[in-house]
């Protein structure tokens, strides 16, 4: 059999794409997790309270006052409540941790929050502090034993 | 040639002429209709231009501070301010580097009164200091009345010990009168303790002299001269808080705005329609507003500005800040803070502060109020005029380097040489010099 130029082209052809497969699918996935992320996490406003829940989430978060209302460039306290995915009390006790900043801007906040406990799954943080105007997002992380679960939520902050 | 064709030679060189002439005239006149009108300010440019405006009966008193807004406390501090009895050797006073002539600044890159080479940032302006979190560049203070008492005894600065600031007020008579009448009388201890021992706690030199004498005094002694010296600080506070500048060109113009009365024949703007673009720049593409914004112009925290790298070589500002913020013995923590003890509304700032990695390099956002009188500027006080400050903010990718913790937003702006201009002229409406003149006047 004679190898000619045309059979070289399709070997090449198809190596290139075997070997790029790996990572096209890579791709995609984290596309779609990221697309997971985006979509997935709502809040919504009740009262002085926001809720923030994420699709496949065992959890929701019901922050007071409600983000909207948040103020720029003052020290402001929180109640942050952890409840079941569809905002039922939790049989079980977590733990929470509290972050917040700015993409747009590659910085987080000037303070350390404090996190103090009121009940199981009930906790005031006290302490934040939005120093500039924009969008900032907010992290719930809650964590009961090894587990990990995030929400996230952003608020814009005007001037 | 022709006499028909030198006639067309002549026309055609007297139409270009002409075409030039008229084509000079429509830019001129066109950059000159451009310089006067007037920008129309959309309803959110106009709600931020109210955020920026002064309120002058918003103005709070320091609560840690029970003298803050007290008029015999303001009168005392301004005469203390002015004092060179204040100093080690009597020689400096608080407007020696604060120079009202010099919109309380100093016209210096640096000042080093001594000589000590120990100064290592531009002398800040005390302008809108009322508004502030934290006090100094870096924020090492969290009162005025605690950062005033730091230059008191700061070797480089006014070199005085606490020990010998009470001898200077049981000695002299104007300076006693004025302090018992406000804080009461100076207890009867220090009147018959020994100060003549120059003493000051010096806890990172413990065989220094001055701090073996410190502990040396009884514990009642050493609260009695806190107490004293704690409170020269607030005297000092009390009148730089009165230190504003309230009463500009934009802030006439704010209220001409707000008012409506803009489009009446008869009303002449307070600010020029250049100096007008160059708000519209401020608070629009030059993005000044991000850290300059309140009524102070400015968010009272701390940005790296890529004016020094950010290694242990250099500069470190807030980061180094935070340690000595947390342990100094006049802070929001201590006993002299005069807000009760039960309430934590204005303690608790201090619970929520700590060094991060992020703060290295970085340094206050200054308040633009009076800021032409105050050049040179930034903490390190390399530029001489506002104009170099604009042009550094315009071409400010070039002075980033890879390892900066970067704000993201703050690149090069891409201003014109007439948008340049038109923020210039905007800077400049920020003036009000009613309270120099007045402190000038009166002295």
């Amino acid at each position: 059999m004679i190898i000619n130029c045309k059979h070289l082209f399709i070997l090449g052809l198809l190596m290139s794409t075997f070997i790029s497969l790996p990572a096209c699918k890579q791709a995609v996935e984290l596309s779609q997790e990221n697309n997971n992320e985006q979509a997935a996490t709502n809040s919504i406003e009740q009262d002085n309270t926001t809720i923030i829940t994420k699709d496949k989430s065992a959890y929701s978060v019901l922050i007071t006052p409600r983000l909207s209302s948040l103020p720029l460039n003052q020290y402001f306290d929180m109640t942050v409540e952890v409840r079941s995915e569809f905002q039922k009390a939790l049989p079980y006790s977590v733990d929470l941790m509290i972050d917040a900043g700015m993409r747009a801007h590659n910085h987080g906040m000037n303070v350390k929050p404090v996190i103090e406990r009121i009940s199981d799954n009930k906790f005031k943080v006290k302490g934040m502090l939005f120093h500039m105007p924009g969008e900032w997002f907010i992290e719930a992380a809650i964590k009961r034993g090894v587990m990990k679960n995030t929400l996230e939520t952003t608020v814009d902050i005007p001037l | 040639m022709m006499p028909n064709t030198v006639h067309k030679t002549k026309f055609n060189r007297l139409l270009l002429f002409s075409i030039i002439i008229m084509t000079l005239f429509m830019i001129s006149h066109t950059s000159f209709a451009i310089e006067n009108s007037m920008p129309s300010f959309s309803d959110k440019e106009k709600a931020i231009i109210q955020s920026l405006a002064s309120k002058p009966q918003a103005i709070q008193c320091d609560p840690t501070n029970r003298v803050s807004g007290n008029k015999k406390a303001i009168e005392f501090g301004q005469h203390l301010f002015f004092d060179k009895r204040l100093s080690g050797d009597g020689q400096l006073s608080c407007a020696s580097c604060h120079d009202p002539k010099q919109g309380f600044a100093k016209h210096e890159k640096i000042s080093d009164p001594r000589d000590s080479k120990h100064v290592k940032r531009h002398v800040p302006h005390l302008w809108g200091m009322a508004y502030n979190r934290w006090y100094f560049w870096d924020g090492r203070a969290d009162s005025l009345w605690s950062q005033a008492l730091f230059p008191l005894e700061d070797g480089a600065e006014m070199a005085n010990n606490r020990v010998n600031l009470v001898k200077v007020i049981l000695e002299n008579k104007d300076l006693k009168k004025s302090y018992e009448e406000i804080f009461g009388e100076i207890p009867q201890s220090l009147k018959k303790a020994d100060l003549t021992v120059a003493a000051k706690p010096h806890p990172k030199q413990p065989n220094y002299p001055e701090h073996q004498a410190w502990l040396a005094l009884s514990e009642e002694e050493k609260g009695h001269i806190n107490q004293v010296f704690s409170n020269l600080g607030k005297a000092l506070a009390s009148f730089e808080e009165t230190l504003l500048a309230q009463y500009t060109a934009f802030d006439q113009f704010a209220q001409q705005l707000k008012n409506n009365t803009l489009h009446d024949e008869a009303e002449i703007a307070a600010i020029s329609p250049l100096a007008a673009q160059g708000l519209k720049l401020f608070i629009g593409k030059a993005a000044c507003i991000n850290c300059h914004f309140g009524e102070n112009f400015s968010d009272g925290e701390f940005h790296h500005s890529f004016l020094e790298k950010i290694d242990f070589k250099h500069d470190l500002g807030r980061y180094t800040a935070i340690k000595p913020l947390l342990n100094n013995e006049f802070n929001a923590n201590s006993t002299f803070n005069d807000v009760d003890e039960h309430d934590k509304t204005y303690r608790n700032k201090l619970d929520y502060i700590y060094q991060n990695i992020e703060f290295r390099g970085q340094f206050k956002t200054p308040s633009l109020r009076n800021i032409a009188l105050t050049y040179p500027y930034m903490h390190t006080g390399e530029f001489n005029d506002l104009a170099e400050v604009i042009d550094y903010y315009n071409n400010i990718s070039d002075r980033m380097d890879e390892t900066d913790h970067r704000e993201i937003l703050l690149t090069s702006l891409f201003l014109s040489e007439y948008e340049k201009k038109a923020l210039l002229a905007f800077l400049n409406t920020l003036t009000d010099e009613s309270v120099i003149d007045n402190i000038i006047g009166g002295k």
